[in-house]
């Protein structure tokens, strides 16, 4: 859990059921347009970087207590288990993808035959 | 004679000078890329006297070409003896990759494809080592195929039409032969653009390529191609656009898998990522009548982007990131930064183009698909800061010599942040 992202996160949805009350009327062509750049410097994003950084600035503090100096080698953060796994079903999903570059150039042009026939298969059959 | 084609016959004409002092600048690719950066500048600037969208092409493209020239003397250990032809190359690669991107027929398509891929191939092979002559040999075989299917595509189109001009819907509506022909013509040309697909040329291309090389390789082909795809969605309408917006979501999937499991080897993460990209240029493609000229503002913002890491990487000691030194630490991290798409960087405006013309035309799943892509995104671009962070603070090693290639492409990525409005005026008008 990182504690840091706290504040942002509850400032975001605060403001974000407050902002519903009067948010809508100022984005009216959000998804229907082209959305206009934004200032540079506007209250919102202030809003978001004073948030950010009260959470930053809270974890440094803690980090940087005498009693919580870590060894070398040893991190702050420990995931939980569940967290390991979700994060090792990723990686093994990630592994099966890289390993089907293979390097061989059968493989290439066999896996870019099929596919151009299966789209254009697909494509035609869904005239 | 349109600019388009003065821009087009001074590249190639900056390419033969080039190669006229092939023997007195072999040794010497200061001088050789020197040479043939005029040709780059001028081009470029007949470039902003096109009518949008190709404004955006060739300006964009002139720029990689400039920056990939400018980074060219700090590749000597990967050219020792091929500064001019690498040179010559990227000049005649840009001639047709915009020969490419202002297609307006399918023959012109063959034409600055071809150009833009043989030229591709050749700056991938003149890499060192065994590893680009193999990964060249691939992308040339597999080119061939993608050749082919283009070829076979623009005679069903002739069959079905009576045309090798851009089939229209009603075109399509009226035949099979036209719709089989469009969509063998389109996976022809997404071949540069590396969607799944055909992507598997380009993956070992990227990576085993010279740095400065490789990066005008992803960029000037994205660029073209997503011009001329552009075209060729516009004409054909909504049913081939449908078949990008899938294509583009798997190339999205398969490219954010591919990259995440890349921990130690940022060149296959890089190349894995420019798949992603691709993706995203793949959806904005058939994303309804906006989609085309999002893509254009995609891919030219993603090759600032990519020339900037690839500018910083370039050179013998880019093996190690911690003795990068400092300003091109500071310039490969403000490029992975903006290639995950982290505000206010030309990433974050081009993904959230992207956001909006697929929620407009493709839907939620497609979008969803984009912003997860996006989101993985940030877990392999930022793996590498930790190197970079140490490059920073590290005394008493040699320093390289700042290029003016990670100059110029650090600027173009800082305008882009603050004024992508520029990019936009080029590809879309006022």
């Amino acid at each position: 859990m990182n504690w840091s992202l706290v504040p942002l996160m509850v400032g975001s949805i605060v403001l974000g059921w407050i902002g519903l009350l009067w948010f809508p009327s100022l984005l009216p062509d959000a998804l229907v347009g082209p959305v206009d750049l934004p200032p540079l410097l506007n209250l919102t994003g202030g809003l978001a970087f004073i948030l950010g950084a009260i959470g930053f600035l809270a974890a440094v503090w803690y980090v940087l207590r005498p009693q919580t100096r870590l060894e070398p080698g040893e991190t702050s953060y420990r995931a939980d288990g569940w967290v390991h796994a979700i994060a090792g079903a990723g990686y093994a999903v990630s592994g099966a993808f890289s390993r089907a570059q293979s390097g061989l150039l059968p493989t290439y042009a066999l896996g870019s035959l099929l596919g151009v026939a299966i789209i254009l298969l697909v494509r035609v059959a869904l005239r | 004679m349109t600019p388009t084609y003065w821009a087009i016959v001074i590249l190639v004409l900056g390419a033969l000078v080039v190669l006229l002092f092939v023997s007195q600048l072999s040794r010497r690719p200061s001088a050789a890329a020197y040479l043939g950066l005029p040709f780059a500048v001028v081009a470029g600037g007949f470039g902003l006297q096109v009518p949008q969208p190709l404004a955006l092409a060739i300006v964009a493209l002139c720029g990689v070409c400039v920056v990939a020239l400018l980074v060219m003397p700090v590749l000597e250990p990967a050219l020792p003896l091929q500064a001019t032809e690498a040179a010559a190359l990227l000049l005649l690669g840009t001639a047709g990759a915009i020969g490419l991107a202002q297609a307006t027929d399918l023959l012109q398509t063959v034409v600055g494809l071809e150009t833009l891929a043989l030229s591709a191939v050749t700056l991938v092979a003149l890499g060192s080592g065994e590893r680009s002559i193999e990964a060249a040999f691939k992308y040339i075989v597999l080119g061939a195929i993608s050749l082919a299917s283009l070829l076979y595509g623009l005679g069903l189109v002739y069959l079905g039409s009576g045309s090798l001009a851009f089939p229209t819907a009603a075109q399509l509506s009226a035949s099979p032969l036209t719709i089989a022909g469009v969509v063998l013509v389109g996976l022809g040309i997404a071949f540069e653009l590396a969607l799944v697909p055909l992507h598997w040329g380009a993956l070992d291309a990227y990576t085993a390529a010279a740095p400065g090389l490789a990066g005008f390789v992803m960029s000037a082909s994205k660029l073209a191609a997503a011009f001329a795809l552009g075209r060729l969605v516009l004409a054909a309408g909504a049913s081939i656009g449908q078949v990008f917006i899938w294509i583009g979501c798997i190339t999205i999937i398969w490219g954010t898998f591919g990259a995440i499991a890349q921990a130690n080897n940022l060149r296959r993460m890089l190349a894995y990522s420019a798949i992603t990209h691709a993706g995203f240029i793949g959806l904005a493609l058939g994303s309804g009548p906006n989609g085309p000229t999002t893509a254009g503002f995609y891919a030219a913002a993603y090759g600032s982007m990519a020339m900037l890491v690839f500018a910083g990487l370039a050179g013998p000691w880019a093996v190690d990131l911690r003795r990068l030194g400092a300003w091109r630490a500071l310039a490969v991290g403000l490029g992975l930064f903006s290639l995950a798409g982290i505000p206010p960087t030309p990433g974050f405006w081009a993904k959230l183009a992207v956001l909006v013309v697929a929620w407009q035309a493709a839907g939620w799943l497609p979008t969803l698909i984009a912003v997860a892509g996006g989101v993985f995104s940030v877990l392999y671009y930022l793996r590498p800061i930790p190197d970079l962070f140490a490059a920073l603070r590290a005394d008493g090693e040699q320093r390289p010599v700042l290029v003016p290639g990670v100059v110029v492409a650090t600027l173009a990525v800082v305008i882009l942040s603050f004024a992508p409005g520029v990019a936009w005026y080029l590809v879309r008008g006022a």
